[in-house]
């Protein structure tokens, strides 16, 4: 028994040590990338003048349930941004509160005549709106089939060649799109893109645009922040340097339309649909032996509502986690498959060590430690060295993080803010860390006794100060 | 860790602190007049200009400055850089900084000073492997305006950079004006090899166009139409009757509207009949911004086309188009429009894509 502690023990330590230290090397490819990045467009001199003519033709689509709180904001933040030819496809997904009154009333919406071709199963619709005031915007009102649907639906309401998704709790930047679409220009073997999601809680925020980003107030808030950047900013770039990215998040995505109709649009029976959609990209594309590129950019930037109480927050990371586990488990086929390059030898096999398991090993590991210690088992100081190396290389990774941020994109513009932000980065390991671990791993259960439910997270609307 | 996080502070601060605001403002309160001649001003920008980080702040001030072409003479901000000490200061980064990005920025910004010592290193650090020192180079060898260096510019900054051709054609439109005949030249080499239907595998890509070069044939159609160069109206429309490339369609369509002939009209409307949605669209728009009311005929035709975007524009081009009265069209039809400035845009348009036609 105390050998099998002692064990256990090592074993835990063992696998903080792997998994970080190649969180660290991600760090390092990231910093790499983005210096790289940066001096790049330090250099790059765009004043805009051409934008009009190279560009892409792009259709936004804004699934929506429920959302009235926040809907009109949204879309007069996608018909904000600056893009030569754009247009907004919103899809009410059965919403039953005043989601679809809402935008007939925001934008004049009248009820039009056209047909939308079904290049991609979806549930019935039950009408399609236009605005004369807004002729770029399309409303699309189908009965309720949850988001995956929702983004089928407005795929084959969608005309033009690049489809970009953006939930309808966030605002994009003015730029984004200029700078999200740019690698499909240069590049036809791309077929997905990803841009950065932030929280906007804190943000001033007027007429659907981001007038001043400040850090949220709301210290839940200020834990995401620290994650959201930690995530995106070395997680997603180091992946996407690797060649291995697979995921891009559902709350700020670009595709190549012809490449999501080819492999069958969103699956419906997943909640992780964003990563889902990714990683049968790889898995089809790759058996066609076809060239393709899916890819992370640091600097179009998507600011999302993130959850400000304890229960959305859960609710929204176990249904996060049961995603990923289905993801995962739907694709396995890709699991140390030299057939699917980075993707099958390195990016799934890690996401399943790094993302599906460590919530469990984590708790587990706590537990042992506190158990091998408690009967003398195991040495305190190890047992203290094993959780000071748990925790802190964390927040290191996060501290990282903020280094990186601060000296490259400096999407936060007060010290102050990048002092709250760093003191949040350290503080996390203590108390957020593990409650985030138990969350996931209920997230786990939820899979494994096929939980169904998506939950609806309180929306509250943008603030505008 | 708290290393990191003192790191991240420094950083922050440095990046964004106070004191770079400060300077920012003193400098562009200063600097409207020590151009006029002040003495004063002249000697306060001296003294700001002591410490080396103010020096580079002052670099990116004035390399903005001179971007943005801020209403100053490149001339008098030369003369005045010249007696604050400054050319020197950024000369020995451009010869001695063992930082290539540095040397790069710093030719740059001389070359906008229209400093001839830029010009050669500017050259050199052009088959730099970096792709931050061959932008930076790319700027600076535009800054002086000499078109024989515009094919080798573009290749450099579009093989081995990341730029997008919108990119490529901001840089290359630093050329100015007077290269049009040059640009002008290499479509004329496209064109008749096309129209002799010979093919040339051995081409020298820094001094000609290869008939299947779709990104330098597009950046040259759009810089000629930035600049309205009437001169090119033919040989725009004779590369559209030969070329197959969709891409260079597009924007030959796109160019034609831009440069604003009326004679392109007749060709315009043939391609309402193109098989690719894009073409047919952009034909329409640029009907439209020509204010094609003859075309009205054929663009109703179009209300039923398969494609939703072309149905869009072809209902927005009429919308425009039938309120024009018929006399302003016939006297249109006898000759040339003048088209709009550079600054408007008339026509919007999507470059092609090859996964989209119908």
């Amino acid at each position: 028994m105390r050998q099998l502690l002692i064990d256990l023990n090592y074993l835990f330590l063992a696998y903080f040590v792997l998994v970080n230290g190649f969180y660290l090397l991600l760090v390092i490819l990231s910093s790499r990338e983005v210096d790289r990045y940066s001096r790049i467009r330090a250099m790059t001199e765009h004043q805009g003048v051409f934008a009009t003519t190279f560009y892409k033709p792009v259709s936004v689509i804004v699934p929506a349930h429920n959302e009235e709180a926040t809907i009109v904001h949204t879309v007069s933040s996608v018909l904000a941004v600056r893009y030569p030819e754009l247009e907004v496809v919103v899809v009410s997904d059965g919403s039953t509160d005043g989601t679809l009154e809402e935008l007939i009333r925001a934008f004049e919406l009248v009820p039009s005549s056209r047909q939308v071709t079904l290049d991609i199963p979806c549930r019935p619709i039950r009408g399609l709106y236009e605005s004369p005031t807004y002729p770029s915007l399309r409303v699309v009102d189908k009965e309720q089939g949850g988001k995956a649907d929702a983004l089928n639906a407005g795929i084959n309401a969608s005309s033009f060649p690049l489809v970009c998704n953006i939930d309808a709790d966030s605002v994009i930047d003015v730029d984004s799109l200029v700078h999200i679409t740019r690698p499909f220009t240069r590049d036809h073997r791309v077929v997905a893109v990803g841009g950065v999601v932030m929280p906007a809680n804190g943000c001033d925020i007027e007429n659907g645009e981001v007038k001043k980003v400040r850090a949220p107030r709301n210290s839940l808030a200020r834990f995401q922040t620290v994650e959201y950047l930690r995530a995106f900013l070395f997680g997603r770039i180091g992946w996407s340097r690797l060649n291995s990215l697979m995921i891009i998040s559902g709350a700020f995505a670009i595709f190549r339309r012809t490449a999501v109709v080819e492999v069958g649009g969103y699956r419906t029976d997943t909640v992780g649909e964003d990563m889902e959609l990714v990683l049968r990209m790889h898995r089809i594309f790759s058996d066609q032996k076809r060239r393709y590129r899916v890819l992370f950019l640091p600097d179009p930037i998507c600011w999302t509502q993130v959850p400000e109480d304890l229960k959305s927050l859960s609710k929204q990371r176990r249904r996060w986690q049961r995603g990923l586990a289905e993801s995962l488990f739907k694709n396995r086929r890709l699991c140390f498959n030299p057939k699917y390059g980075g993707v099958g030898l390195l990016g799934y096999p890690f996401f399943v060590l790094g993302e599906l398991l460590s919530p469990v090993v984590e708790l587990f590991g706590y537990a042992v430690v506190a158990v091998g210690v408690a009967l003398n088992a195991v040495d305190w100081r190890l047992g203290l060295a094993i959780l000071a190396c748990a925790m802190f290389l964390g927040s290191i990774l996060s501290l990282s993080a903020m280094y990186l941020e601060a000296r490259s994109f400096q999407k936060y513009p007060s010290v102050r803010d990048v002092i709250v932000l760093s003191s949040y980065a350290l503080l996390e390991s203590f108390g957020y860390r593990q409650l985030h671990s138990l969350w996931r791993c209920l997230g786990l259960v939820d899979y494994l006794r096929k939980r169904e439910s998506w939950g609806q997270p309180r929306r509250m609307a943008f603030q505008r100060e | 860790m708290i290393l990191l996080f003192v790191a991240t502070v420094f950083v922050q601060v440095r990046k964004s602190g106070p004191q770079t605001r400060r300077l920012h403002a003193l400098w562009s309160e200063l600097l409207p007049i020590a151009l006029q001649g002040s003495r004063d001003a002249t000697s306060r920008l001296r003294d700001s200009l002591r410490s080396r980080r103010a020096r580079r702040v002052f670099h990116d001030f004035l390399d903005a400055e001179l971007r943005h072409r801020s209403g100053y003479s490149p001339f008098s901000l030369r003369e005045l850089s010249r007696s604050l000490g400054f050319t020197a200061w950024l000369e020995g980064r451009m010869r001695g900084s063992r930082n290539l990005v540095e040397r790069a920025a710093a030719a740059k910004t001389l070359a906008r000073l229209q400093e001839e010592s830029a010009r050669s290193v500017a050259l050199k650090l052009l088959d730099s492997g970096d792709p931050a020192v061959v932008l930076a180079a790319g700027y600076a060898v535009a800054a002086f305006r000499d078109p024989s260096y515009l094919l080798p510019v573009f290749r450099a900054v579009y093989d081995r950079t990341p730029l997008t051709l919108h990119g490529a054609a901001e840089l290359l439109s630093g050329f100015g004006k007077e290269s049009c005949p040059v640009m002008l030249g290499l479509l004329q080499g496209v064109v008749r090899r096309l129209g002799e239907g010979r093919t040339s595998p051995s081409l020298d890509r820094q001094r000609e166009v290869a008939e299947d070069d779709t990104a330098a044939q597009v950046v040259l159609i759009d810089l000629l139409a930035f600049f309205h160069y009437q001169p090119a109206l033919p040989t725009l429309l004779a590369l559209l009757d030969l070329t197959e490339d969709v891409e260079v369609t597009i924007h030959l369509v796109k160019a034609l509207a831009k440069v604003g002939d009326y004679r392109a009209v007749s060709k315009l409307v043939e391609l309402l009949e193109h098989s690719n949605w894009v073409v047919r669209s952009q034909s329409v728009r640029a009907l439209a911004a020509l204010g094609a009311r003859v075309a009205c005929p054929a663009i109703r035709v179009l209300r039923e086309d398969g494609n939703l975007a072309v149905r869009t524009a072809a209902e927005d081009a009429l919308r425009v188009l039938e309120v024009i009265p018929e006399s302003q069209t016939a006297a249109r039809l006898g000759g040339t429009e003048s088209g709009p400035g550079p600054e408007q845009d008339l026509v919007g348009g999507g470059q092609v894509s090859h996964d989209q036609g119908d």
